[in-house]
């Protein structure tokens, strides 16, 4: 996979989308970009040219779930892997993202191993559906 | 007329006429009687009256304590716990932000003392030349153990920092006491309001806690709640195709 790709990271909490940043740049992801809730990142988002989006759920504005549907729901963009990283930990939560489509569920607090094996895993999926 | 009171006037008319019988036919222990059992009742019904306004000013003072306590708890408490749980949030905020900081600073001593390590293999390259120039690795190396010592305070020096970053945690953590034992003031205050609002039988704690709202998230899970772990999500994913 590609350690260039564009990653879009969307959390209210700047500490965490440092924290997250910081992980990504220790796995060798180093092209990343940061917004604050759904309604931040959709206009990044629908500007084109984002390989994978890490988000948190629970955000002020636009939500983790409500920004992967709109993904889902628009053409041109519908195909990016999402990653949710979210405290949400209740088992409706993970199947409501699940049937919304998303690619990997990470319940906070999380290890960078889990943000590792979850990566992987995604795009090693996507490589063997290609 | 009907009605209680021209039924108690009629009553008290015939116990009259009763007494006044009593009196004409020269009965004294009857009209003695008669005379006593209408004065107590009179006095029975004004006790009752007095018992009750005595209840009812009672309650009023009652309620109107906890009104005053609610009142101070709404007006000065709560606005004041609002302002300390701000000042937590942004306490915690700060320290987090401080300690990654630190953690990229300690990130860069360890860059250090990766150049340090290639600078030891250019002194180990040079040992190995068939005429080893001795000079420039003692060069080499004094230069390679100035740079680790002084790679090695910094690396201190943010240590103790990163320790130090971590005070939030006791001033938060009083901070929050004090919120908890407001919350528990606000508990006590309602449940009076509503036992002194006739509110018969209350329970001191819910029997579960209160209804999130339909859309309202369950936030981070604390010890104790039903909340999936990671693995349950992975294994609820996998059941579900992922």
């Amino acid at each position: 996979m590609d350690k260039n790709m564009r990653i879009l990271i969307v959390d209210d909490f700047s500490t965490m989308r440092r924290i997250v940043k910081n992980l990504l740049n220790d796995l060798g992801y180093t092209n990343t970009t940061e917004a604050d809730d759904g309604k931040t990142a959709w206009p990044l988002l629908q500007a084109g040219g984002f390989e994978f989006v890490v988000t948190d759920w629970n955000m002020p504005g636009m939500t983790g779930i409500e920004l992967l549907k709109a993904i889902r729901g628009d053409a041109r963009i519908a195909k990016t892997p999402v990653l949710m990283v979210t405290a949400e930990a209740q088992r409706e939560q993970i199947i409501e993202a699940a049937q919304a489509g998303v690619n990997g569920y990470i319940i906070k607090p999380f290890t960078a191993q889990t943000l590792k094996e979850k990566i992987d895993k995604i795009f090693q999926r996507i490589s063997e559906t290609a | 007329m009907d009605g209680p009171i021209a039924d108690r006037r009629r009553q008290t008319a015939a116990r009259l006429r009763q007494l006044l019988a009593a009196l004409e036919s020269g009965d004294d222990a009857a009209f003695e009687q008669g005379i006593d059992a209408l004065a107590r009742e009179r006095e029975d019904a004004l006790f009752a009256r007095v018992a009750r306004l005595t209840r009812e000013l009672h309650d009023a003072v009652v309620e109107l304590r906890v009104d005053e306590r609610l009142a101070r708890i709404a007006g000065d408490e709560i606005p004041d716990a609002r302002h300390r749980l701000d000042y937590v949030m942004q306490m915690t905020e700060q320290a987090a932000h401080r300690t990654l900081d630190l953690v990229e600073q300690a990130r860069g001593v360890a860059v250090g003392i990766d150049a340090a390590a290639a600078h030891v293999a250019e002194a180990e390259s040079v040992i190995a030349d068939n005429h080893p120039d001795i000079g420039n690795v003692a060069v080499l190396l004094q230069g390679i153990g100035d740079d680790l010592r002084g790679r090695s305070d910094a690396l201190r020096g943010t240590l103790s920092e990163l320790a130090q970053a971590q005070e939030y945690q006791d001033i938060s953590g009083q901070i929050i006491k004090r919120v908890i034992a407001l919350v528990c003031n606000v508990e006590t205050a309602l449940l009076e309001l509503l036992r002194s609002a006739g509110g018969g039988a209350l329970q001191t704690a819910p029997a579960a806690p209160i209804q999130a709202k339909a859309g309202d998230l369950a936030g981070p899970a604390v010890p104790g709640a039903v909340a999936a772990s990671q693995q349950d999500a992975d294994e609820l994913l996998a059941s579900l195709g992922f």
